[in-house]
């Protein structure tokens, strides 16, 4: 009895100083808005999840079995792409964009850099097919899972499918990428007054309340919105961004506002991957006069001008949005199919 | 007298039964692969030629000229809708006639394309090749409208004629966007409907 009741209380005391459930499903963490995903649609279940993460992880997906999705998005940098500007694919091709981190998709209204893509689960379609990405045919990926017994096993204990079809692959693949939920950094702790910021912390939090908090807006670091920061286009690729997806000439050169979370593990940045260092991104931002058109008016009226002392304070803070709960989450890793 | 009670009941029924499409050119059932001469010197030929017709309810069914047995629609609904609205479209449903393996599925800029149409065309000796993925849901360039079938009809017909003469196959062989040229080859089809 006395027993029970110490495993109870160190089991409460454990929950809410971790604050990520065991078994690595989604949660919605504590004051956060309503998820967008429609889980209605695909109820999690721990074997869906453990799936899903199978073809994360399998190079099968692509067309010659080299490339996985986690060859670009590996977990120690938040499912980022570190060390190459853009995305590689088969052959050794590369992209034209940085592969982003993926965390906390359950709120994503939109995914990549254009906003193109409305649906999470249909997001998977496009590094599947692009030729310089894994450069396979949807028919082609499910011909290959159909003839495998593994997969043809697991598929139907999941979603009793005796015939494995897209909508299977992409709610499986969508039940990984789903659960990706990262809020346990220090920032968190401080917000839950489990912990507190030190004084250049504090003074790097106050920095960003004031200068880049309006488009990196919390609890996602990011307002879903497509702005220009003054980057200027990228030279060699002469990518548009969201003016390729509304066809307005004034959505030329925006790209959307990317979440901040682990934001000192997920280089390089920018849409292009054109910055390796985070020092570099924040004194692109401290001097305006840097900037190149097009420029969002919420820069504009920044117009910033952060000494080198501030931009010290400001890339500590910013730091504190690292999640090691999260990086090093042994769920999210890959695991031998079984 | 019994049959005869039986069939009176049921006639009427049939008429707000299941549609069929009928797809025309001048008075005979169009065909994929086929040449049609156009205004005396250029001919046209089709190699694909799918839609969408779906019900108010976001019921979608693809209508394939490859395969008749598409041209019964699933429906008994007296409205139709030519080309899915942007509810359809951003449902994130993947299945069935969503399935992106359909081939009609655009996933880098969320959507469906709502008429394909693919062939050659044949002008003064010249062979022009066209690519036509019509499609878009965002104001103002929408591909989809709703109408009302008599109820008495079984057969929902289209004449393609008039499309496959305003088709700018000379100006813009090819369009895999939404937009102004898509909106108006759209337009053109569904005016072919009677």
């Amino acid at each position: 009895m006395m027993r029970w009741g110490v495993l109870h209380l160190l089991g409460i005391g454990l929950i809410s100083f971790m604050f990520v459930p065991g078994d690595g499903l989604f949660y919605r963490p504590e004051k956060w808005p309503k998820p967008l995903y429609n889980f209605d649609d695909n109820p999690l279940t721990l074997e869906g999840f453990s799936l899903g993460r199978t073809l994360f992880y399998d190079p099968i997906l692509s067309q010659d079995s080299t490339v996985s999705c986690a060859s670009c998005h590996l977990q120690y940098t938040a499912f980022a792409h570190v060390d190459h500007s853009t995305s590689h694919g088969i052959n050794s091709r590369v992209g034209k964009r940085n592969a982003p981190g993926l965390m906390n998709l359950a709120w994503y209204p939109m995914f990549h850099w254009d906003g193109g893509v409305l649906n999470l689960n249909g997001q998977a379609i496009n590094p599947l097919t692009h030729p310089d990405e894994m450069g396979e045919t949807l028919e082609g990926v499910l011909k290959k899972l159909n003839r495998n017994s593994y997969y043809k096993t697991k598929f139907m204990k999941v979603f009793g499918a005796e015939h494995i079809k897209t909508s299977h692959l992409l709610k499986a693949l969508g039940q990984f990428t789903v659960s990706l939920v990262s809020a346990n950094s220090k920032y968190d702790s401080v917000m839950r007054k489990e912990s507190t910021f030190t004084k250049q912390e504090q003074r790097g939090y106050s920095l960003f309340i004031k200068y880049c908090n309006q488009c990196h807006t919390a609890p996602l670091f990011t307002n879903f919105e497509f702005k220009a920061n003054g980057i200027g286009p990228n030279n060699q690729f002469n990518d548009s961004g969201r003016a390729l997806i509304t066809g307005k000439a004034a959505d030329a050169y925006l790209f959307r506002v990317p979440t901040l979370r682990n934001i000192e593990y997920s280089f390089p940045y920018m849409h292009d991957g054109r910055m390796s260092k985070l020092k570099e991104v924040i004194h692109h931002y401290a001097n305006s006069s840097n900037w190149v058109k097009p420029i969002s008016k919420e820069l504009k009226l920044k117009n910033n001008s952060l000494s080198p002392e501030d931009q010290k304070d400001l890339l500590k803070f910013l730091k504190t949005l690292t999640d090691r709960t999260f990086l090093f989450n042994t769920n999210f890793q890959y695991h031998s199919p079984n | 007298m019994l049959r005869f009670l039986f069939l009176f009941f049921i006639i009427p029924n049939l008429g707000f039964g299941q549609h069929t499409v009928k797809l025309m050119v001048g008075s005979a059932p169009f065909q994929l692969h086929t040449n049609y001469l156009m205004n005396g010197t250029d001919s046209i030929r089709l190699d694909q030629f799918k839609f969408y017709v779906g019900n108010q309810r976001g019921d979608f069914h693809l209508v394939d000229a490859s395969d008749t047995t598409t041209f019964s629609l699933p429906f008994t609904d007296r409205v139709l809708i030519i080309g899915m609205d942007s509810l359809a479209n951003t449902s994130g449903k993947l299945e069935g006639a969503f399935d992106p393996l359909l081939g009609m599925y655009w996933a880098w800029n969320t959507g469906y394309i709502q008429l394909k149409m693919t062939g050659n065309s044949y002008s003064g000796g010249i062979t022009r090749p066209f690519d036509y993925h019509i499609g878009g849901y965002r104001v103002p360039f929408s591909t989809s409208k709703s109408f009302n079938i008599l109820t008495a009809n079984q057969f929902v017909t289209a004449n393609l004629d008039s499309l496959f003469s305003s088709l700018p196959i000379q100006s813009t062989p090819n369009i895999m966007l939404p937009g102004p040229a898509a909106q108006q080859i759209f337009n053109s089809f569904v005016s072919t409907f009677e």
